[in-house]
């Protein structure tokens, strides 16, 4: 697995846990809101277990960014110095 | 650092009967707490109960223990927050609280909270609750968030 | 091997609070039906009220119903729903999962759709509940186990 697949199966397990779904239900590019009824406590939520995991900070601005897991990794990646 | 009953008043917007802390007996503002909750059978949730109900009907309510914990876990993000700080902290979600054993009038509550992350304005709580040596609960994880009085009143309808 | 209990029949939202420690009554009505694989569904509701006595500690400047309350309302609906079992009456035994998305206020009305069980063999069964404020919006979601606890109270792990 690379270390790209490995960060995004790490991001699908923490996305479905705070939407309560399965890892399989999370598309790359599905958006969390439309699609998952997410709302921005959940965005929060999402956001504090990344900055947990990877012990990165990522700035309030980008929270809008975070609408699909692979937003998500974009976001983190930056943020984390990931070369993904 | 130890918080007699008024402090708790003057930090918490919570009052009589739902203000369910007795005291803080030390605190590491932003870090961790430990607080003390009294059990009394003079509580407003003993009144409706029925009479000649068996021992066991006299469990102190899991909401309540549960507030009680979220109470412990309010003071000790609203202490690390200072001064300024206006509104109504809000129980968001929980993930993985384990009740243990029943809790009765007569038992002191200890809750041992950890403040674990504070993200964009939500906080992250955890820890466990004691009645003496035995735990009584378990507390994966806490969130809450604070706000405005006037916001949570308006709302679309 | 003793067989799992099934589920029995409905008591009364008045029955279910006086039966037990209650913060308040936090349903005014329980319907159930027959779910999959021996569970239930069940439906529950209550309107908010202001001048109960604990909502009026939570809080003096605006009535929020909170969180845990809605807890209560799932909780007294489970019993309401599945009764005793051996005298004993269910409990909260494992939160694994809740969401608070939306305030209830005054005059609100909560709705509780949720699926319950089937019953383990060790007595435990799993609920998870949709709450839906009377403007359609959705207000929690809630996973949790309740288990009918053993003669000593206890919940051993």
């Amino acid at each position: 697995m690379s270390e790209r697949d490995q960060h995004m199966a790490e991001l699908r397990e923490i996305v479905a846990e705070v939407l309560e779904l399965e890892p399989e239900e999370v598309a790359d590019t599905a958006d969390f809101v439309e699609e998952y009824e997410a709302d921005s406590l959940r965005a929060i939520e999402i956001l504090a277990r990344i900055e947990k995991k990877y012990r990165v900070e990522i700035p309030q601005a980008e929270l809008n960014e975070m609408r699909s897991l692979k937003a998500v990794h974009e976001v983190v990646a930056r943020h984390a110095g990931w070369q993904d | 650092m130890r918080l007699d009953h008024g402090e708790l008043r003057s930090l918490l917007p919570h009052r009589y009967p739902m203000l369910l802390l007795d005291r803080v007996d030390s605190v590491e503002p932003g870090v961790s707490l430990e607080a003390v909750k009294a059990v009394t059978g003079c509580e407003p949730c003993y009144r409706g109960i029925g009479e000649g109900q068996a021992p066991d009907r006299y469990a102190y309510p899991a909401s309540l223990l549960i507030e009680s914990f979220g109470q412990g876990a309010a003071v000790l993000w609203l202490l690390s927050r200072g001064p300024g700080t206006t509104g109504l902290p809000m129980f968001t979600a929980a993930r993985d609280c384990v009740l243990l054993r029943p809790v009765y009038p007569g038992d002191v509550i200890r809750h041992r909270v950890r403040l674990e992350q504070v993200v964009h304005g939500a906080a992250f709580a955890a820890g466990s609750s004691w009645v003496g040596t035995d735990q009584v609960a378990e507390f994966g994880s806490m969130m809450a968030v604070v706000r405005p009085a006037d916001a949570i009143a308006e709302r679309k309808r | 091997m003793t067989a799992a209990p099934a589920f029995s029949a409905a008591t009364r939202p008045v029955d279910t609070y006086e039966a037990a420690a209650a913060p308040l009554p936090a349903i005014d009505w329980v319907e159930v039906s027959a779910g999959p694989r021996g569970g239930i569904g069940l439906r529950a509701g209550v309107t908010v009220d202001a001048t109960d006595v604990y909502l009026a500690g939570h809080f003096p400047e605006l009535t929020v119903y909170p969180g845990v309350f809605t807890l209560e309302t799932i909780g007294q609906a489970v019993t309401a729903a599945v009764g005793y079992c051996a005298g004993r009456l269910p409990q909260l035994h494992l939160l694994r999962s809740a969401r608070f998305l939306a305030p209830l206020l005054a005059g609100d009305t909560l709705t509780v759709e949720a699926s319950v069980g089937p019953v383990g063999e060790d007595q435990s069964f799993d609920v998870t509940a949709r709450c839906v404020r009377d403007d359609g919006v959705h207000a929690a979601t809630v996973r949790a186990v309740y288990r009918w606890p053993s003669a000593d109270g206890g919940n051993a792990r």
